[in-house]
């Protein structure tokens, strides 16, 4: 009997003991410090904050530089009742500690480690191209004199903090009424923006219709008297039509199947006697071409997307000549004008990146050319699209009236502390999507004014989910060691999406105004 | 003679893997709708589950694990009159210790292991191993599930009080200039 005794205790001692496995959490906790490590399996992000507040994130990225963390996040206090919810930001001097949790089944499958994801839920479209989602910067609408249109957008190529730049619209379109200007400032895109400032750039109009243009360098210059082409051949043939007005209606190419940074000529003539130095105006703008280049480059670079953007705040030198490879292949709009001979001469480049509002420049012609004045504009196929191109008279260049936000207004409402962050040196307006802010600026008389829009900052894409499965170190790497070869080899890929990107791309806003 | 022992051995046997079997169904104590299920974990807002039996023998106190401090814990315990209220508790008075951070299916699965020892009965001398397996398995399984959302210690030492302060509301500690009657809880 003792030994049955034994025997059953013995069973019930190994009944017990544990050795299979179930469903098990397993729960990180640490300083904010650790949010590095954090991986993108553990989709929620628990916040929480010195006073006892809580933050649940979903759709987060931390920002090393300003030391924040952004995302779509409910917001509790201390007895958890909630405070509110939507996107928002927490500054890391407010967290006390970040935590992770991991369900882990049997059949769980391998996660993913990134800084950052957004999970794309926007339109169907998007799910199934997500190189066509909508991005690229603040996006800025004026009136019209019919309704407030997008007219500029501000620091296109500003991808990271290092190169955070200032940026010059023409806002050509602007019809101002009163001595009011409102200008709408939204971010319609996956994105974090940084504005550091917003500035109305003034200048009185000539007498005698004339505009005032700028150049590519931020000259002011009086213009009169805009011409269109007698002739413009492209090699789909006579494109008059698409560029003797600033309007809708734009002329642009199929990238090559081969080569995406190969080259097409356009060629203009224009017949005039006239005397004067002569500026040649292009209405014009980036293709979505770059914008899937940009979004295929995080893509390749998955998980490591966030490491290489830290790398290059580190070394502003090297990032700026890295993530310029790409554009000194592809190159801006190369300009040259014929002598009599048919000899080409190059007169200058036009560029500005941003495929969302055209851009307005003026580069000028040398003063003796011969008649009629033949201009060739030379490109990579399918990158830029062309909406006007004019030769004006030149006048004098004159300075701009530079102006501050009076007031700005988010959600119809006065927000002094938006309006603190546009116009304070040491401070910056972040805005996540979805955001909107209305930017007031004084200008008595606005309609005798041309005004351009000068913004500053730079830009977060955030990462999404779906682009994670695409990481290829080596592509990542050839995109900045190889851009010539890279263009090459991904020139077919571009060319599966390319007819479709635009409608996508447009479909994809994550908010409209 | 040696029938009737033969009898009372397998009975035996299969009371004692009927009641391993049972003692595997550890029992949660949190109160239905206090804990999360496993997959909703991350959205949880609360601390988890805290059930003490305290070295007097006879005192429980259990309720929402807030945080842990130098020499105390602090829990939003269960009262006598089904309300909440914030209390500090000694450690050192402490003898059990048990936190619950999710719901489980232990409880079924428990039953599915007695289930499946009643049913060896018909046996005959082969209860004495089938009986045993069925015990050993199932109540192996069942541990481990609950295990996952169980954390259990007798005497619990500082060391393992600071590993469980990651399943308290204020991991961090008692945030400053809160005081217990301040704290609410929305159970």
């Amino acid at each position: 009997m003792k030994s049955i005794r034994l025997l059953v205790f013995a069973i019930a001692l190994i009944a017990i003991v544990g050795g299979c496995s179930g469903q098990r959490v397993v729960r990180h906790i640490g300083p904010v410090s650790d949010i590095w490590n954090v991986s993108s399996s553990d989709s929620l992000l628990k916040v929480h904050f010195n006073d006892g507040g809580l933050a649940v994130m979903s759709s987060w990225h931390a920002d090393a530089v300003r030391r924040m963390i952004f995302g779509k996040m409910v917001r509790y206090d201390f007895n958890r009742g909630i405070i509110r919810s939507g996107f928002d930001s927490a500054r890391f001097d407010d967290v006390a500690l970040v935590e992770s949790n991991r369900v882990i089944s049997p059949d769980a499958l391998a996660g993913m480690a990134v800084l950052s994801t957004a999970s794309l839920v926007m339109t169907g479209f998007c799910i199934a191209n997500p190189k066509a989602c909508f991005g690229s910067c603040p996006t800025f609408y004026a009136y019209d004199g019919q309704r407030m249109s997008l007219q500029a957008e501000g620091f296109s190529s500003s991808i990271a903090p290092v190169l955070r730049a200032t940026d010059l619209d023409a806002l050509y379109n602007f019809k101002p009424s009163g001595d009011l200007v409102e200008i709408l400032m939204t971010n319609e895109a996956l994105e974090t923006h940084v504005v550091d400032h917003v500035e109305l750039v003034a200048l009185k109009r000539p007498s005698g219709g004339g505009r005032v243009v700028a150049t590519g360098d931020g000259e002011f210059v009086e213009a009169f008297g805009f011409q269109s082409p007698s002739n413009a051949e492209a090699s789909e043939g006579d494109i008059r039509a698409l560029v003797a007005s600033y309007d809708e209606r734009e002329r642009f190419s199929s990238a090559s199947a081969i080569d995406l940074a190969e080259r097409e000529e356009v060629d203009f003539e224009f017949d005039s006697t006239r005397n004067g130095s002569d500026g040649l105006v292009i209405g014009f703008r980036e293709s979505l071409m770059t914008t899937y280049l940009f979004y295929q480059g995080l893509a390749y670079l998955g998980s490591n997307a966030g490491a290489w953007l830290a790398s290059c705040q580190r070394d502003s030198v090297v990032a700026r000549r890295t993530l310029s490879a790409m554009h000194s292949v592809l190159g801006g709009i190369d300009v040259s004008i014929a002598d009599s001979n048919g000899k080409w001469s190059a007169v200058g480049t036009i560029d500005e990146a941003g495929p969302i509002a055209t851009n307005l420049q003026m580069i000028r012609i040398p003063a003796h050319h011969s008649w009629p004045l033949r201009v060739r504009l030379r490109m990579s196929k399918g990158l830029w699209r062309l909406n006007y191109v004019a030769l004006a008279t030149l006048g004098r260049s004159v300075s701009p009236l530079r102006l501050q936000p009076r007031s700005v207004r988010h959600t119809d409402v006065d927000d002094t502390a938006a309006h603190a962050d546009l116009i304070d040196p040491a401070r910056s307006l972040v805005t996540m999507p979805g955001d909107h802010f209305m930017i007031d600026f004084d200008l008595p008389n606005a309609s005798q004014y041309e005004v351009f829009l000068e913004s500053r900052g730079y830009y977060l894409e955030w990462m999404r989910t779906e682009w994670l499965a695409e990481e290829d170190p080596i592509k990542a790497a050839a995109m900045f060691a190889m851009p010539v070869a890279f263009l090459k080899i991904e020139a077919s890929r571009f060319k599966l999406l390319e007819s479709s990107m635009e409608q996508e791309f447009w479909s994809s806003r994550y908010a409209q105004p | 003679m040696r029938n009737h022992s033969c009898m009372r051995v397998q009975r035996v046997v299969l009371l004692a893997c009927i009641c391993a079997s049972l003692v595997s169904c550890a029992s949660l104590h949190a109160p239905n709708g206090t804990l999360p299920e496993p997959e909703n974990i991350a959205e949880s807002v609360f601390g988890g589950w805290v059930y003490l039996r305290m070295f007097d023998n006879y005192t429980r106190i259990q309720g929402e694990f807030i945080a842990v401090e130098d020499s105390s814990i602090i829990i939003m315990a269960l009262t006598s009159s089904n309300g909440f209220a914030a209390q500090r508790v000694d450690r050192s008075q402490i003898e059990y210790a048990s936190i619950e951070i999710h719901t489980t299916n232990s409880t079924s699965y428990g039953l599915w292991t007695a289930a499946g020892t009643l049913s060896t009965l018909s046996h005959g001398w082969f209860l004495t191993i089938s009986a045993p397996t069925w015990a050993i398995w199932g109540s192996v399984a069942t541990a481990n599930i609950h295990h996952g959302g169980e954390f259990s210690e007798w005497k619990p030492d500082d060391s393992w009080w600071r590993s469980m302060t990651i399943h308290a509301r204020f991991p961090q500690g008692m945030p400053r200039g809160i005081a217990l009657d301040r704290l609410k809880s929305f159970w």
